[in-house]
């Protein structure tokens, strides 16, 4: 009972985020402002955790196919990985990480003096000032990221393949391209669309939901957090279900 | 005019507003005074709709608070309303001019340059002016 009415509150608050009036002239610069704080703001740790993965798939799976497979199969291999799971997914536990838990702080600190009464007072709809910016920026930003997260992994993949494992650049290309379809970009981008969405709600749902002090702030700030992760998890399973199985 | 009519509230058993009922005609002045903890700031946001009630209503310029679906008519009250919360509620994230200008920017087509005009008059009323860039601390 008490995750059914979790996942309804959790629910009717995106949608009460979503299906108000937008008032594009006053909320546009708030999104600009969104998208700034999280599309600049990760990009920075998120091409470092692009490097790693490149490499990192790289050595493990060569480790596991060198000898057995023709040499071009190393960049068909890495190059589904990273568009159809690996990319998205990461990138958005890195953006959960990073941006759920900064929403749910700063909101929750504002419920806690008094500034989303505030909002309410000036005859501003708290949803549309706080909530709409934060999901709207976040489903425009996590798709590119996850794109130059995915580009960043398979270029030092194709580096460490040209290096290291004398996988010449027009091979690992070669594998990379013959057996690239589109359905796995685009399945692994639509992906983020949904995460972005669970991302922002978590981040401002917890936030709104603060009643306390201090203590509860942090809590919110980490629930936001695990409950963004978990849902991408679950959400990542049901999305490669209706699209890859 | 404000009217609050029989109102009442608890917290679980902690009975803050027990049938509460008083005129606020307009241009009258009212001060509720009271030690702390007996429902001064309960009874202020309750007017304005920030709380709900277990009883009764707030009439506010014959517009009901408490009894209407929605919230398009407790935006329309609260733009007729001041209303300063104990801890300020100043929104920290935005500097002084902004934080003047929020409303301006969200309730008027003012240009960019009108509002500056607008909020340089306010802070130059308020002895503040040349402060307009700095954040709260």
């Amino acid at each position: 009972m008490n995750l059914f009415s979790s996942v309804a509150n959790f629910s009717s608050f995106f949608l009460r985020s979503i299906f108000i009036s937008w008032k594009l002239r006053t909320t546009w610069p708030r999104i600009l402002q969104q998208i700034y704080a999280i599309g600049i703001g990760s990009l920075p740790i998120i091409i470092v955790m692009s490097v790693f993965t490149g490499l990192v798939t790289t050595v493990q799976t060569s480790y596991q196919l060198i000898g057995f497979v023709p040499r071009y199969l190393i960049g068909t291999t890495i190059g589904r990985m990273v568009l159809i799971e690996l990319g998205p997914i990461l990138t958005a536990l890195m953006v959960s990480g990073r941006c759920a838990s900064s929403m749910a702080a700063e909101i929750g600190t504002m419920r806690v003096t008094e500034q989303i009464d505030a909002l309410e007072t000036m005859a501003i709809d708290p949803y549309r000032f706080l909530s709409l910016p934060r999901i709207i920026a976040t489903v425009l930003v996590l798709p590119v990221l996850t794109a130059i997260s995915e580009t960043v992994s398979l270029l030092c993949s194709a580096f460490y393949s040209n290096q290291f494992l004398n996988i010449p650049y027009s091979l690992f290309n070669y594998g990379l391209t013959h057996y690239f379809r589109m359905e796995d970009l685009f399945g692994g981008l639509i992906k983020t669309v949904f995460f972005a969405v669970v991302i922002a709600n978590a981040g401002c749902y917890f936030g709104f939901n603060v009643r306390g002090g201090a203590r509860e702030v942090g809590r919110a700030a980490t629930y936001a957090v695990v409950t963004a992760s978990i849902l991408i998890l679950i959400l990542d399973f049901v999305v490669a279900l209706v699209i890859f199985g | 005019m404000i009217e609050v009519k029989n109102v009442s509230k608890r917290f679980d058993n902690l009975v803050v507003l027990d049938d509460v009922s008083f005129q606020v005609k307009e241009a009258q002045l009212v001060v509720i005074l009271g030690p702390s903890g007996t429902g001064k700031t309960v009874l202020l946001k309750s007017i304005i709709g920030l709380q709900g009630l277990d009883q009764g209503d707030v009439i506010f310029d014959g517009v009901s608070v408490h009894n209407n679906k929605g919230n398009h008519h407790l935006y329309d009250i609260r733009r007729k309303i001041g209303f300063v919360f104990q801890g300020t509620a100043l929104f920290d994230s935005l500097n002084v001019c902004d934080n003047i200008a929020l409303p301006l920017i969200e309730h008027t087509k003012f240009k960019n340059n009108e509002i500056r005009d607008r909020v340089c008059e306010i802070l130059s009323i308020i002895g503040l002016t040349g402060k307009a860039g700095r954040i709260f601390s």
